[in-house]
């Protein structure tokens, strides 16, 4: 009976230490070989709020000067109706000037191979947070998008494509460049 | 002793049944990744005059004419074997961190006729035709830049490189009826390959 009872409290020891969650970096403080981490869904691994390109450079950043955004694709895992996935575009503003940008869903022109371009009501689905940010010479900024599914809306097909688009608007000119994060959406098997 | 083993076997059902359901929704847990990369690319010059029209006197755009974003002449076709950099009016300054597909966009025309794109490359009344090139690629490789959903006209340009690319644009096949000015905004957009 003892023996027993041992066995019962080192099985309870062991459930509860299992159960302390790990330690994981969030926030500002990121070193300098951060690397942007997946995430469950609900976790931004970036703040959703303006800092200054001294704070964080990213690996492999392009020089200050230039205007880039990150990352190139988002992929999305295991997707279903009612389900919400989210993840910060970063843009930084590499003008000798105060910039703003037009951040928005963008049908794209083209899609990957076994890909769909997204219905006409997949625009609904896709919140951006500040869809008009105004950046400073040399900021970084993360903008939140957020791709919502209503419950029982009906998913374009199993695997389907959307862009983000990032435009400065304060370019001048009749020949213009905009810059595009692919969105890539694997449904879960039904 | 039975009592304390009755409370310890109590106190693992409570920990245990909220664990199960925390499991099983592992399984179907939404993955979101976002591919470290940066996309940055930069065009000069942001103009093209067609035919010069804007910068020397007497010059017009004609109907039914071919023209082309070529410093060697704005009716000179490029090299239909392999455009070359001389016959390329822009450049793209690529210092994205990976490989990237170009698109060119060519919307509907706003003010004077109106003009409007095909889409199909070809002219026709009321509509132009439009089409993009990059250096080194063959005429059968130049790609219609439509008002929305063009292909994309280069595919997987290496990280940090450069290239250089035209605008070929037919104007529309009937005679001009307003004399006044049209304007449309070119955009060449850059996305992860």
């Amino acid at each position: 009976m003892k023996k027993l009872t041992v066995i019962l409290v080192v099985i309870s020891l062991l459930i509860l230490v299992g159960c302390i969650p790990s330690y994981e970096p969030n926030g500002l403080d990121l070193p300098d070989n951060y690397e942007v981490p997946e995430t469950n869904g609900t976790d931004i691994p970036i703040a959703a709020t303006p800092t200054p390109a001294s704070n964080v450079v990213l690996p492999g950043e392009p020089p200050s000067n230039i205007t880039w955004m990150s990352p190139g694709k988002v992929l999305i895992g295991n997707f279903y109706p009612g389900a919400r996935a989210e993840y910060p575009v970063t843009i930084h503003n590499g003008n000798d000037w105060e910039a703003s940008f037009n951040v928005t869903y963008r049908y794209p022109d083209h899609v990957g191979e076994g890909y769909t371009k997204p219905s006409i009501e997949t625009q609904d689905w896709v919140i951006i947070a500040d869809p008009t940010p105004i950046l400073v010479s040399g900021e970084t900024r993360n903008i939140l998008v957020v791709l919502a599914m209503p419950e029982g809306a009906t998913s374009p097909s199993s695997k389907w494509e959307f862009w983000v688009s990032v435009v400065d608007t304060t370019q001048e000119g009749s020949v213009t460049t905009e810059l595009c994060c692919r969105w890539i959406v694997d449904m879960r098997p039904s | 002793m039975r009592k304390l083993l009755v409370a310890i076997v109590l106190a693992l059902a409570l920990i245990i049944v909220p664990v199960v359901p925390a499991l099983a929704a592992t399984e179907q847990e939404v993955t979101v990744t976002g591919v470290p990369a940066f996309i940055a690319i930069s065009n000069a010059p942001a103009t093209w005059d067609i035919n010069d029209v804007d910068g020397a006197t007497g010059k017009t755009i004609a109907p039914d004419t071919l023209y082309y974003s070529n410093p060697e002449g704005d009716t000179t076709i490029p090299t239909v074997g392999g455009a070359v950099d001389g016959e390329c009016r822009f450049t793209i300054t690529n210092t994205s961190t990976v490989p990237i597909d170009l698109t060119v966009l060519f919307p509907d025309h706003t003010g004077g006729d109106a003009s409007t794109n095909s889409e199909t490359g070809e002219n026709g009344a009321t509509t132009f035709g439009a089409k993009s090139y990059f250096s080194g690629q063959i005429e059968a490789a130049w790609v219609v830049a439509k008002d929305t959903g063009s292909a994309a006209g280069l595919e997987d340009l290496a990280a940090t490189t450069n290239i250089k690319w035209g605008l070929i644009y037919e104007s529309q096949s009937d005679a001009w009826t307003s004399g006044d000015a049209m304007t449309s905004t070119v955009t060449i957009t850059a996305t992860a390959a």
